[in-house]
């Protein structure tokens, strides 16, 4: 680990304008916050206390309105969004399926796909299996779709996955495997994750440290 | 068969038809004869200014007030093909004139100049009617293909911002919506094409042999308008998808979501 951190909030603000509405509704304030490489975090809070949209703000999804923002301690803005997103991916709470097999919602986004002895493993390693590959991606299960998209972020191979609420829609068994993945292709790799969850029994665990948000209304 | 120029005596029996209608919407009680009123009067307004104006525009030969009057009416296009949509958009003006604009200028060439072959090239009773025509086609197409382009990325932005976040550019994030927003606005010239001289005799046609032209002369007029009507309404809704696409998105690839509202 250097010193320097992967990730860096400095002072980040977030306030958005409700639809047809001109009042302001504070989200973050001034938050600030680093993330070291291969560092593991995990952000908890209840439903509604920003979670969602503080991964969004570090998959730059969203427009701080205050505050910058570092990717390996250069300003967000120096670097192209798209580029940046393939080092900082971010995993989205609903997992998105295309149309087409496992394998395209695998690989439609990146330029070198790995072949399917490489996929299979992944598959296997989430606990999948592995004629998923070419089964009509919008045809499997809630959890089988969410580990599909996790897959699919970690095969672009990035400094940093944010993840969020990825094991919502896991049984307990499969939310272990998961978790216990993750851990290792974490460690293995050294990337670092910030994990977004409401409870932290299992997820609590594999983090090296916790951070809570509490919504507006609480905080305010 | 000479042309017939109806005199004002004729247009007064063809009120009579108004006055049914009027009469029909008193008698069932439906309730819309102020509108149509109101409609019909300004139906009428618009059409005579119109005549005159063109009329005056016929007179006048000069290629700059032609032209120019062509680009006055697109800019007017462009601003009523935002307007018409169900939720206006701050920003799609400029894109929705630029495809107007090339959609019309690269149809209307080809068909004054290369199939009509005006002399002069900008003589107004060819220039002025047609660019009109294909103006108004445009537009329309414009508006169809903002009405769904604005539909579509708001029905798939979980879809958009997946692939964003997986790295995609946002014009290849938004591919779909683009292309189905493109198609959106060519279905009903389709339709029409497939469609017409069976169950619908296009008006320019009717006018034409009321006017005293042969009625196959009429139908090759009518086969270059239809084809004239696809090209500018395709390259309308392609360049204005293109344009338009960006007022959607930050210059850092972000969905500008505040643009839709709740889901
Ligand atoms: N861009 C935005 N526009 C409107 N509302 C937003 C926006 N971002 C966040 N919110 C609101 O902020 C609150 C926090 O949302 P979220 O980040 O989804 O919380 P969590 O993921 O912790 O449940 C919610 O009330 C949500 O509606
Ligand atoms: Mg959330």
């Amino acid at each position: 680990m250097t010193n320097h951190p992967l990730l860096r909030a400095d002072h980040l603000s977030f306030q958005y304008t409700p639809f047809d509405e001109k009042r302001k509704v504070p989200l973050f304030d001034r938050f600030s916050f680093a993330l070291a490489p291969g560092e593991r975090v995990a952000v908890a809070g209840r439903s509604g206390a920003g979670k969602s949209a503080l991964l969004r703000l570090f998959a730059r999804l969203l427009e701080p309105t205050g505050g910058i923002l570092f990717f390996r301690e250069r300003p967000y803005g120096e670097y192209f969004a798209p580029t940046l997103r393939r080092q900082v991916a971010l995993v989205p709470q609903t997992p998105v399926i295309f149309d087409g097999d496992g394998r395209t919602n695998l690989t439609l986004h990146l330029d070198a796909p790995p072949d399917d002895a490489t996929l299979r493993t992944w598959l296997d390693r989430f606990d999948l299996p592995a004629d998923l590959l070419d089964r009509e991606g919008r045809a499997l299960s809630v959890g089988q779709k969410s580990r599909l998209t996790v897959i699919r972020s970690l095969l672009m191979a990035p400094d940093v996955v944010l993840l969020d609420e990825p094991t919502a829609g896991l049984d307990a068994a499969t939310e272990k495997i998961v978790v216990a993945a993750l851990t290792e292709e974490s460690q293995r790799r050294g990337m670092a994750m910030i994990v977004s969850a409401h409870h932290l029994d299992l997820i609590g665990p594999m983090v090296d440290r916790t951070i809570t948000l509490h919504p507006p209304a609480e905080a305010a | 068969m000479t042309l017939i120029d109806p005199t004002p005596a004729d247009l007064a029996v063809a009120s009579l038809l108004y006055g049914a209608v009027v009469g029909l919407s008193l008698k069932e009680g439906l309730g819309v004869e102020k509108s149509l009123t109101v409609a019909a009067l300004r139906m009428g307004v618009q059409l005579f200014f119109v005549g005159y104006l063109v009329r005056f525009l016929f007179g006048v030969e000069r290629w700059y007030v032609v032209t120019g009057a062509l680009f006055l009416m697109s800019l007017y296009a462009a601003r009523a093909g935002v307007a018409r949509m169900k939720r206006p958009v701050p920003g799609l003006w400029g894109p929705m004139w630029i495809g107007v604009f090339g959609g019309t200028l690269f149809t209307t060439a080809v068909v004054t100049q290369g199939v009509l072959k005006l002399d002069p090239w900008y003589a107004p009773e060819g220039l002025i009617p047609l660019g009109g025509m294909i103006l108004g086609n445009a537009m329309n197409g414009g508006a169809l293909a903002a009405d769904r382009l604005h539909a579509e990325l708001k029905a798939r932005r979980d879809e958009i911002e997946a692939l964003l976040a997986l790295g995609l550019t946002y014009p290849r994030a938004a591919r779909e919506a683009s292309r189905e927003a493109v198609r959106g606005a060519l279905i009903p010239t389709v339709n029409s094409m497939l469609t017409v001289g069976i169950v619908h005799l296009p008006g320019i046609m009717v006018g034409q042999m009321l006017g005293g032209a042969d009625p196959v002369t009429a139908a090759k007029y009518q086969f270059v308008i239809m084809l004239m009507v696809a090209a500018s309404v395709s390259l309308t809704a392609a360049l204005f998808v293109k344009r338009g696409l960006a007022v959607y998105f930050t210059g850092a690839h972000q969905l500008r979501h505040e643009l839709f509202g709740e889901k």
